[in-house]
């Protein structure tokens, strides 16, 4: 069962002011968390796609990914802090009923800090 | 982009090593034979004259099977806090429990065979000879499913995942008192979450 489609997607920017975002606003192609230099990182967030991005990625690998108009959302990281940035996929087990899925929170913040729970809708709660 | 993870039930098979597996889709059924067979009505728990009877336990995890993502982990389990089946005095919806780390069951290496009387009654989680060798020796074996709610999550399973495979189970059992009120219960909802990135 796959998650439900995107409705952010993260954007990194390192200490030499370039960026790496999830998808590439050029071809939509993806870029993997794991090829995140987090030691360099000084800025990150969650933002929403708009409809050029969504179609790209569409063409580039066939995923749907939901465009909004909802706020992006970002951190800055000093030296030493410690991210925490997920996606965070609820599944809703009704014994009789079988399984639902329930909407994706988007979580970023950092440990001993604030850490931001971003609802598919642009609802934001703090933990 | 994102990985794709179902709700599975392991059965049978030998201890650390269950030969059969179903993905949970439409519903699942807690009886008194080690089998998935949710349509399955002719094992049903019967109500004793005295003392418990139980479910076979059975073991359910999130499994990853595909997709595209770098790590999951942090998987949380819970319930609404309420669970409406008439089990009697002391009687409820269980899960296996640990004084301390995950509360999930590895698999499959700590996978137990769910044993006990077809038709009967299952041997208890924390039965000290039949149990479930993962959890029967623990302090605290077993736990309400209702002590797990959304301000109070179990953790099941936090191990980062970085590739396809099985998540740690939850192993879940009725316990049904002499007082137990008979009939097909309510459909009851529990909740599973994980973290991806």
């Amino acid at each position: 069962m796959l998650s439900p489609p995107l409705v952010f997607f993260w954007v990194v920017e390192y200490e030499n002011g370039k960026a790496l975002p999830q998808f590439d606003p050029e071809n939509g192609f993806e870029n993997r968390w794991a090829n995140v230099d987090l030691k360099r990182v000084r800025r990150v967030g969650w933002y929403p796609f708009n409809f050029d991005l969504a179609s790209k990625i569409k063409q580039a690998t066939g995923q749907r990914v939901i465009p909004s108009d909802n706020p992006a959302y970002t951190i800055s990281l000093k030296k030493g802090d410690k991210l925490i940035l997920c996606r965070r996929n609820i599944i809703k087990f009704d014994l009789k009923d079988g399984i639902k899925r329930e909407k994706t929170i988007y979580v970023l913040g950092k440990v001993a800090g604030k850490v931001f729970h971003i609802h598919e809708d642009g609802r934001v709660e703090v933990k | 982009m994102v990985a794709t993870v179902g709700v599975y039930q392991a059965n049978g098979g030998s201890d650390g090593a269950p030969s059969i597996e179903n993905e949970i889709t439409s519903s699942t059924r807690l009886q008194t034979k080690d089998q998935f067979d949710p349509n399955d009505t002719s094992y049903p728990i019967p109500i004793p004259t005295s003392g418990y009877n139980y479910s076979y336990w059975i073991h359910v995890y999130l499994k990853i099977t595909g997709g595209t993502f770098t790590k999951i982990n942090n998987v949380k389990f819970w319930s609404d806090g309420s669970i409406s089946w008439t089990f009697g005095t002391d009687g409820e919806l269980r899960v296996g429990n640990r004084d301390s780390g995950d509360i999930g069951c590895p698999m499959d290496t700590e996978y137990d065979v769910a044993t006990g009387t077809e038709g009967e009654t299952g041997h208890s989680i924390n039965d000290a000879t039949n149990g479930h060798g993962y959890y029967k020796d623990q302090t605290t074996p077993t736990k309400s499913v209702t002590d797990w709610t959304s301000s109070n999550k179990a953790t099941v399973d936090s191990t980062d995942h970085t590739s396809t495979g099985k998540c740690k189970a939850v192993v879940l059992q009725a316990k049904v008192a002499s007082d137990a009120t008979q009939g097909e219960q309510a459909d009851e909802t529990l909740y599973f979450s994980y973290d991806e990135i």
